[in-house]
């Protein structure tokens, strides 16, 4: 019925996270930028990239750092 | 404003007509969050169009360009008597994922 | 809930390398685009975007009613032009009033105006508070210290097709007596999306 991100409603996810704003490490930063381009490059569209995110299977997607799941993607759309 | 009406049983959405989130399960990629499928809310306003997503997840920069609208549902309608009776929650929904209700 | 990851950064670092050599390699983006659209986040596309906007709304009706028809057009009155995907993702801005608060969320993902304001805070993104804003605004909001009148229409904003949402706080009392920075100052990022007011 619906992947992973789809969590309006939800129950049991705590307590909001301590604040922390933009990027935390370069490489968040630089897999952001990445996507960006070949978006806007035409290589993939948002689209695809959203959807290859919510496919990782829940328990590892619960499990990953936010910018993972954009580096996991984009593993998979760019080659 | 109301569109004329389009290609196939879709029926035509405008700003303030009642409508009804489909109660659809595809495979794919899909933009209606789960809590509002099957509810009823009113058309508040006209996003614009853009590419549909659940096509240009598949066949990406061709997919064909539809119209989007945000639906507001009363927080009652959503969650039942555990939401306070003046929240409300505005949803941006793509044309093929509303009837009229 | 998702981790910082920060104890495997080198490991990211490096499958980040691998990708920035292959869209290299294919002539999609150098090292050097890259660099300059990570320097434009870093810069130029701020909150503080945004508070121009509040304190022109505030100060200037005729600034206001054009914020509200089209926050794009507005934006870039003050020559702040999103960017960086489609120009298919559209600005709206919706106003507080005595009656209605408004707050911004993205339960899909975690879409924000980011090609406006730059990069969301931690919180915004997170599964706990995308599953809870839409079902509990109130409390969610009691917990950034915000409590509003019972009365007051909670609109929550969840961004799941083109458009972005920014919030537009109402000046609090006393805010035209202040200078202009010192009204800039009272617009925080955390206004703009709605779960503070100034």
């Amino acid at each position: 019925m619906a992947y992973a991100n789809d969590v309006g409603g939800m129950h049991g996810f705590g307590d909001l996270p301590e604040e922390g704003h933009g990027f935390e490490s370069v490489w968040e930063a630089q897999v952001f930028a990445l996507n960006q381009a070949c978006v806007a490059a035409g290589v993939y569209t948002l689209d695809e990239f959203r959807h290859t995110m919510e496919r990782i299977p829940p328990a590892e997607y619960y499990a990953m750092p936010y910018y993972e799941r954009w580096l996991y993607a984009v593993e998979r759309l760019l080659p | 404003m109301r569109e004329t009406e389009r290609s196939g049983a879709r029926p035509a959405v405008g700003v303030g007509d009642r409508v009804r989130v489909r109660v659809l399960n595809p495979p794919g990629h899909n933009r209606a969050p789960s809590y509002v499928r099957g509810r009823t809310g009113v058309v508040v306003r006209a996003v614009g169009d853009g590419r549909f997503p659940d096509e240009a997840a598949a066949v990406g920069a061709d997919a064909r360009r539809e119209e989007s609208w945000t639906v507001a549902f009363a927080g009652t309608e959503l969650w039942g008597p555990d939401a306070g009776p003046n929240d409300r929650v505005h949803v941006d929904l793509f044309e093929t994922y509303l009837e009229r209700a | 809930m998702s981790g910082s990851g920060h104890h495997r950064n080198g490991e990211l670092q490096a499958r980040v390398n691998v990708l920035l050599a292959l869209a290299e390699e294919r002539g999609i983006v150098d090292r050097e685009e890259i660099d300059r659209r990570i320097e434009l986040l870093g810069s130029s596309v701020s909150p503080l975007n945004g508070a121009l906007m509040v304190v022109r709304a505030w100060n200037d009706d005729a600034y206001r009613e054009r914020l509200l028809d089209d926050a794009g057009a507005a934006a870039a009155e003050l020559g702040v032009s999103g960017g960086g995907y489609s120009s298919d993702i559209r600005l709206h801005a919706v106003a507080n009033t005595p009656e209605v608060h408004n707050v911004v969320v993205c339960t899909l993902c975690s879409c924000y105006p980011l090609a406006w304001l730059g990069p969301p805070p931690a919180w915004y993104k997170s599964e706990a508070y995308r599953s809870r804003v839409v079902r509990d605004p109130r409390g969610v909001l009691a917990e950034f210290g915000t409590t509003l009148p019972d009365a007051t229409e909670v609109r929550v904003w969840d961004a799941s097709a083109e458009a972005r949402y920014m919030v537009v706080p109402m000046a609090p009392a006393g805010a035209a007596d202040l200078s202009e920075d010192q009204q800039l100052d009272l617009v925080t990022r955390d206004c703009l999306i709605g779960v503070a007011v100034p």
